[in-house]
């Protein structure tokens, strides 16, 4: 059946409407995609277009979420030092009218800086009467409170005299609870007069604030409206029903039985399904049965669906898209999912219709059936007029104002004759009101930045001076590896080895967008950035294909049975004798659990010796439709080489990509490389190496005035950052003539390999600092297969900084694994265009992988997925808390619980203008860098000087290099802390000597 | 000391969890406790108890089973109530699973729980969990049974609800707490008709039996005995109609559900019944309750299993069909069968939860494989795509609503009683003081959340 014909006529207004209304619901919900394919992205992406203070707010106005760290973070953070004085001062600088007075002697700059750093949290209705009557707030001055104000408090009224603090009392003879409060005021005042000095303050305070609260009530969506009216929960009923629905629709593979009727679409499937509703276990299912049969007979399409349950509970088309929002937002993870299939066809595992629409009509054709029920038992004729008795709720309160109000000036040193002289305590209420908790975050998040950020530019500028007075030698093996921020430690360590290598940043794709089909692997996948779509296909195939025939039968077989294991152990009879069986698996079990590490060598060695791989190549030449042509394959490649500056080749250049092994981990994709969209990068590393050790390739690559001379040779290969593992491919190939030289590098390679782990373990609270790096190396290896190990890696946890330049002037540079590399030389960029093209692909990639972790750790309730132990692997495609929640999508809390929450210092190697000129020309470089969702920083190619954009605008910043800390190795930077090391210089490696 | 080896390895075995507890506890409220301390007191205690485990069943094998007496806890008329632990082949096998699957899942949550806030709450539970287990499956006396029956009730609701933050996880541990505690007054009433009919509730070993059993009841009295026990075993054992419980305790961390509800606690009901086979084979109707119950569930939840999409309840149904089959083989009295299925079970699904998160890597590989043979459909050929189709979405989609068990309970049996509380409550109101409840002041909803 054909969905178009379905509609009745196209040109009724309310489809256009609701249309509109699903697309724009459609920008708010997480655009995640299913687990196996996830990639980072920047969560609020939707939101880029505004500033990014105004956007977070924005976003926590529709979400609820939280937009910055807790405000006591924040104040931890200053009392320790994170954040200092200076910065909180220049982050201060931003506020609007910062010098206008809001009370005699307080500017409002003064009083932000007060509510900054004094907690005063809003106090009403019965957590007020408790810190009245039973706390000390009207006893005692609070912390931070001025003791000279309250000193001429006391003065006063003792001058006054205690005539006058009693008549004081009787004003208030209207308010019982304030004479409740001043009755023990003369018993009192012989023995302390503080007390009573705060009581008359109090008093004054609630006369300035009697005004009503300017707030104005909100109509909740109806769930909320519900529970407070009727103490019922629709989502109690809708959801486990809805949930296990969506689950059964969506499923890619878990599930033994599939949903019938499916391939209709989810609506029209769900109708079928429902007319066999039963009314047996609750009413409202035989009023769905009905509803479903009617909308079946009626023709309905999704949209016909959604304007029938709309206009059925009453709500007036103006509002359809508020409750519409309200209803995909209840449980944005599963709505949010069917809006990715729908609007990304590649990431479908089932050849199924999916939108968004359908999801809607679902849920609100369960839920009117339930709000009918809940409507009849509450004893209403229909929903439709349950839900309109439902009144806003007033939550505004008096004595809210007067308890903020009093705690301010006590902050303030407000006296009484100060509050006495004011004769309206609403300007100032309304300042406080203005300088809310997100507006106060904002600042302390401008001065937490800025003092990283300059630490960083110190070391930056400290280092880059000495190097811009060496000549950079020649070296005999250059290694490239991802511009990841995993990687600077691995090329540091490398390099400190000496003179005779060098290390190069290069997005881990290497130009080569390819949809990559492994010899193991049932379909292709992209490995190239998300925003791309793969331009080439290259397939893993056997070098033998007739040989390969028998390793693959027996491939099939062993994946037939370990199938046919996973199904018929959860059968009924065939589970019936696996289970008795069961007991066998006792010693797989305890081997894994105890000694992951052996076990997982003693798998590999029985695998290799049953089910060892075939000899491989890659279709990597024109082969029908996979592979590449010459002239393609030079084009890219010869942009790379000039992108980055490369143009001298030493004997032996390695190719890197990366990826991560981790076991029990559903999010293992997001622990990939992130420029290949969530996949290892090894097979374009690979595929990168053979092209160039081409003679064909090679002859059209000095045709672009790239020149490899023939002592040159390539090999690929796979970082594993997880277990700390270089695998080259192809070794096979390798021309006698630098078999030594790639002995020796693998070598070095092993030691670089070992110092890694060692930096790496000292972010893992499970091994002692004092563990030699052989033992690290056990360890991480350990860590990659273990089942239990939640925190395989740390991932980019502690990812905070982007450099764009030149290597040769960050060599000796030691960033704490924090900082992605990019290289790029702006000497052979005269006109900028390989900058522009280069902050295109790199600069959203680097910002969504920073602020994802961003945001998964500033609230990891809504954009984060939280806690990683209950979760609940659903339908091949995303995980759940536990039974039955919704999706979870973002980060989970152990990966991001040493993050630090900081934008993406990006500094980069070209002038302001160069850098204005580029965000003009590419709107989606042009946002983040305008909007600051990236902190950018440029650095003069010529001199140095480094200019950031700060909030205030283009800033001129002077480092200060004379405070950066120089180390003869990078161990000496990292010993004995587990804690973010500020960057430094490093000596080792720099002179031709110490190879 | 050598002919006290059983009564010392059983002492070891109970209470090195009982004291790691205790440990556990002390430093909890002394606000000293840190992760090392408690991974090394329960590692400690877990390893202690599995030496003792394994030392038991060494004697048992070699020397064959035996009762140990500590006592009489205390008297009342001619009713005693005995402190006896009984050590059989089937003790040894329960008590060496027991504390090896305590011994490997404290091990495996050293890693997995780390930096978890609740991290010693967990090794406080786990350990007490150990402790009632073993009184469970050592007890020479239902009534000791009880005990230990009760201490695996509280820890595992108590792990349901370990994330208390989130309400749906104190829900469902509230579901499966009531759930225990209203079939344990089955379970306390078939106690008490056994110490009426019996005149004692011992266990004693029995030379012709591989099991000892319960003292045997004839005529009636086995009839009332056995469905009431049955009843008491249901809930643990997440038998149909009130099993809904057990993929709702799915909430918890890994590790603890796979132990409970892969491993063990599931299986205690089952335990239980393996112990009562005497009154069921004098009881031709409590055997047939045994089946009708067994199959109704195995049916239903095999069938609820292969619509369900996430991992964890599908195996939790899993499990539910194999105990569900294991009811029958005790209603057939194959005592033999059922506590070797029983092993075999709690070792296959404890391992298959604790890989659940690993069930993407896993399918990745074999889907490779399979490429061909999934997207054809030949590897999945089931009865289910054999229905027509009007009747495969009939059965589907009760499958998918769990065949209404849990529904029909809210329905019928839960919301009754809550009007009625209600409408107590409301009587005593009126009975008593006049006053209004008293309202819970709401923090304000509407300040768009700036604060």
């Amino acid at each position: 059946m054909n969905v178009v014909e379905l509609r009745k006529t196209d040109e009724e207004p309310w489809r256009a409407s609701l249309e509109e209304a699903i697309a724009h619901i459609a920008h708010l919900l997480p655009t995640q995609a299913p687990l196996p394919a996830f990639v980072h992205h920047n969560t609020l992406h939707a939101f880029e277009h505004l500033p990014f203070h105004e956007a977070v707010a924005e976003a926590q106005r529709i979400f609820g979420a939280e937009p910055y760290l807790p405000e006591d973070r924040f104040r931890e953070a200053f009392a320790r030092g994170r954040i200092r004085a200076e910065d909180l001062d220049f982050a201060l600088e931003g506020l609007p009218d910062a010098d206008e007075p809001v009370a005699p002697g307080l500017t409002r700059s003064a009083l932000c800086r007060l509510l900054m750093l004094h907690e005063v949290e809003p106090l009403a209705g019965a957590e007020l009467d408790y810190a009245i009557h039973e706390g000390s707030l009207l006893d005692q001055p609070i912390e931070g409170a001025d003791a000279a104000a309250l000193d001429r408090t006391v003065a006063t009224i003792v001058e006054r005299g205690e005539a006058w603090v009693r008549g004081r009392a009787s004003v208030e003879e209207g308010e019982a609870g304030v004479v409740d409060r001043l009755g023990p005021i003369g018993r009192r005042l012989r023995v302390d007069p503080q007390p009573l000095a705060l009581r008359c303050l109090w008093a004054r305070c609630l006369e300035l604030s009697t005004l009503p609260a300017s707030r104005t009530a909100q109509t909740a969506p109806w769930r909320e409206r519900l529970r407070t009216d009727h103490g019922v929960d629709v989502e109690d009923e809708l959801h486990p029903t809805l949930i296990r629905l969506c689950g059964a629709y969506l499923d890619g593979g878990l599930a033994y039985w599939p949903m019938p009727h499916r391939e209709l679409g989810f609506y029209r499937g769900f109708l079928e399904l429902a007319s066999a509703s039963s009314s047996l276990p609750a009413p409202w299912r035989g009023r769905l049965r009905t509803e479903a049969r009617r909308e079946r007979a009626d023709k309905l399409d999704a949209l016909g669906s959604i304007r029938r349950s709309l206009e059925s509970l009453g709500i007036a088309p103006e509002r359809w898209e508020r409750v519409l929002t309200d209803e995909a937002l209840a449980l944005p993870g599963w709505a949010g999912m069917f809006r990715r299939l729908q609007s990304h066809p590649r990431d479908r595992v089932r050849a199924l219709d999916y939108a968004l629409e359908d999801y809607l009509a679902v849920r609100l054709l369960v839920e009117r059936c339930i709000l009918e029920d809940i409507a009849g038992g509450a004893g209403f004729d229909s929903a439709r007029e349950m839900l309109d008795a439902g009144r806003p709720v007033d939550c505004s309160e008096v004595r809210e104002g007067a308890a903020t109000l009093f705690r301010v000036a006590q902050l303030a040193g407000l006296d009484l004759e100060t509050l006495e002289a004011l004769d309206d305590g609403r300007p100032l209420l309304e300042a406080i009101d203005a300088l809310h908790s997100t507006l106060r975050r904002s600042i302390w998040q401008e001065a937490y930045e800025r003092q990283q950020r300059h630490e960083a530019l110190d070391a930056i500028s400290a280092v880059a001076e000495v190097q811009r007075t060496r000549s950079e030698p020649q070296p005999e093996v250059q290694v490239a590896f991802c511009i990841d921020d995993r990687e600077e430690s691995i090329r540091r360590h490398l390099e400190e080895l000496g003179t005779r290598y060098q290390t190069w940043g290069i997005a881990g794709f290497y130009g080569l967008a390819i949809a990559y089909k492994g010899l193991m692997d049932a379909h292709e996948r992209g490995l190239c950035p998300a925003s791309r779509e793969p331009d080439h296909r290259v397939h893993e195939v056997p070098q033998d294909e007739e040989g390969a025939k028998r390793w693959e039968r027996r491939w099939k077989l062993v994946g037939r049975t370990g199938f046919a294991g996973h199904v018929s152990s959860r059968t009924m009879l065939r589970g019936l004798s696996l289970s008795i069986a069961g007991a066998l698996e006792a010693v797989p079990m305890a081997i894994r659990v105890v000694a992951p590490r052996k076990a997982h060598r003693f798998r590999e060695t029985m695998r290799n010796a049953v089910l060892r791989p075939p000899p491989t190549r890659l279709t990597a030449l024109r082969e029908g439709e996979l592979g590449y042509d010459i002239e393609e394959a030079a084009d890219i490649m010869a942009d790379i080489f000039q992108t980055a500056g490369w143009s001298e080749f030493a004997p032996l250049v390695v190719i890197l990509g990366h990826g991560s092994t981790t076991s029990n981990n559903p999010h293992e994709a997001a622990y990939q490389c992130g420029a290949c969209a969530g996949g290892p990068g090894g097979p374009n590393a690979r595929l990168f190496a053979h092209l160039a050790n081409l003679p064909a390739i090679r002859e059209a690559l000095r045709a672009r005035g790239i020149d490899i001379g023939d002592e040159t040779y390539f090999v690929g290969g796979l970082h594993d950052t997880c277990a700390d593992e270089i695998r080259l491919d192809d070794l096979e190939d390798v021309p006698e003539s630098h078999r030594d030289l790639l002995a020796s590098t693998r070598k070095d390679l092993e030691a670089a390999l070992d110092q890694n782990a060692h930096e790496r373990c000292r972010r893992f609270k499970t091994i002692s600092l004092e563990a030699s790096p052989k033992a690290a190396r056990a360890h991480v290896e350990a860590r990659a297969q273990d089942l239990a190990q939640p925190r395989s890696e740390y991932n980019h946890c502690t990812n905070a900084l982007c450099l764009v330049g030149r290597r040769w002037l960050e060599r000796g540079l030691f960033l704490d694994r924090r900082a992605f590399l990019v290289s790029y030389d702006p000497t052979r960029d005269p006109d900028g265009t390989i900058l522009a093209n280069l902050l295109a692909s790199v600069g959203p990639v680097g910002a969504g992988i920073n602020l994802e972790y961003y945001f998964s750790t500033v609230d990891q309730d809504h954009y984060g997925c939280g806690t990683k132990l209950p979760h609940n692997v659903t339908g091949l495609h995303g995980v759940m808390n536990g039974h039955e929640s919704d999706l979870r999508t973002g980060l989970a809390y152990q990966m991001i619980d040493i993050h630090e929450p900081v934008r993406l210092v990006t500094v980069v190697e070209a002038t302001v203008e160069r850098l204005e000129a580029i965000a003009e020309g590419n709107p989606a470089v042009g946002r983040l860098v305008s909007n600051r969702w990236i902190q950018i920083v440029a650095m003069d190619p010529d001199d140095g000087t480094l200019t950031e954009l700060t909030h205030l605008g283009w800033r001129r910043y002077e480092p200060k290099r004379d405070q950066v800390g120089v180390f003869d190795r990078s161990l000496d930077a990292y010993r004995s802390t587990r804690a973010n090391v500020a960057p430094c210089r490093v000596r080792a490696g720099l002179e031709k000597t110490d190879a | 000391m050598l002919e006290h080896i059983d009564g010392v390895a059983l002492a070891v075995a109970i209470l090195a969890p009982a004291l790691a507890t205790l440990a556990i506890a002390a430093l909890m409220v002394t606000g000293r406790a840190r992760e090392e301390n408690v991974v090394a007191i329960s590692r400690t205690a877990f390893l202690a108890s599995l030496a003792g485990a394994i030392a038991i069943a060494v004697v048992v094998v070699q020397d064959g089973p035996r009762e140990i007496t500590t006592g009489v806890w205390f008297e009342a008329g001619h009713h005693a109530f005995h402190v006896n632990f009984l050590l059989d082949p089937l003790a040894a096998m329960m008590i060496v699973l027991t504390a090896g699957a305590c011994s490997l899942i404290g091990h495996f949550s050293v890693t997995y729980l780390h930096g978890e806030r609740g991290h010693t709450r967990f090794y406080l539970l786990l350990d007490l969990f150990a402790v009632g287990m073993l009184l469970i499956v050592t007890a020479g006396s239902i009534d000791l049974l009880f005990v230990g029956w009760e201490i695996v009730g509280i820890t595992s609701a108590l792990l349901i609800g370990f994330f208390h933050e989130r309400p749906m996880p104190v829900r469902n541990g509230l579901r499966a707490f009531v759930t225990y505690r209203c079939c344990d007054v089955a379970l306390l009433v078939g106690i008490i008709m056994l110490h009426h009919y019996a005149h004692e509730t011992g266990m004693h070993v029995d030379p012709g039996r591989w099991a000892a059993g319960l003292p045997a009841v004839s005529g009636g009295g086995a009839t009332v005995v056995g469905l009431a026990l049955m009843l008491g075993a249901m809930g643990k054992s997440a038998q149909a109609p009130v099993g809904g419980w057990l993929p709702r305790a799915m909430e918890g961390p890994t590790p603890s559900s796979a132990i409970f509800y892969g491993a063990l606690s599931v299986h205690a009901g089952v335990y239980l019944l393996i112990r009562a086979q005497p009154v069921f084979e004098r009881s031709p109707i409590a055997s047939a309750a045994l089946i009708v119950v067994g199959a109704i569930t195995a049916v239903t939840a095999t069938l609820t299993g292969r619509v369900e999409s996430d991992v964890k309840t599908t195996l939790a149904y899993a499990t539910m069909t194999q105990v569900g089959l294991m009811f029958v083989e005790l209603g057939l009295h194959l005592p033999t069968v059922a506590s070797v299925h029983l092993v075999g079970n709690a070792v296959l699904r404890c391992w298959q939860l604790l890989r659940a998160p690993a069930i993407l890597h896993e399918l990745h590989e074999v889907h490779g494989a399979l490429e061909h043979e999934l997207e054809t459909g030949r590897v999945l050929d089931n009865i289910e795509r054999k229905l027509p189709g009007h009747v495969g979405a009939w059965l589907y989609l009760r499958a998918l609503d769990r065949f209404y068990f849990e529904a029909l309970f809210d329905r019928f049996l839960v919301r009754p009683f809550f009007a009625l509380a209600r409408a107590l409550a409301r009587l005593d109101e009126g009975l008593g003081t006049s006053d209004t409840p008293v309202a819970v002041p709401r923090r304000a909803a509407t300040d768009g959340g700036k604060r």
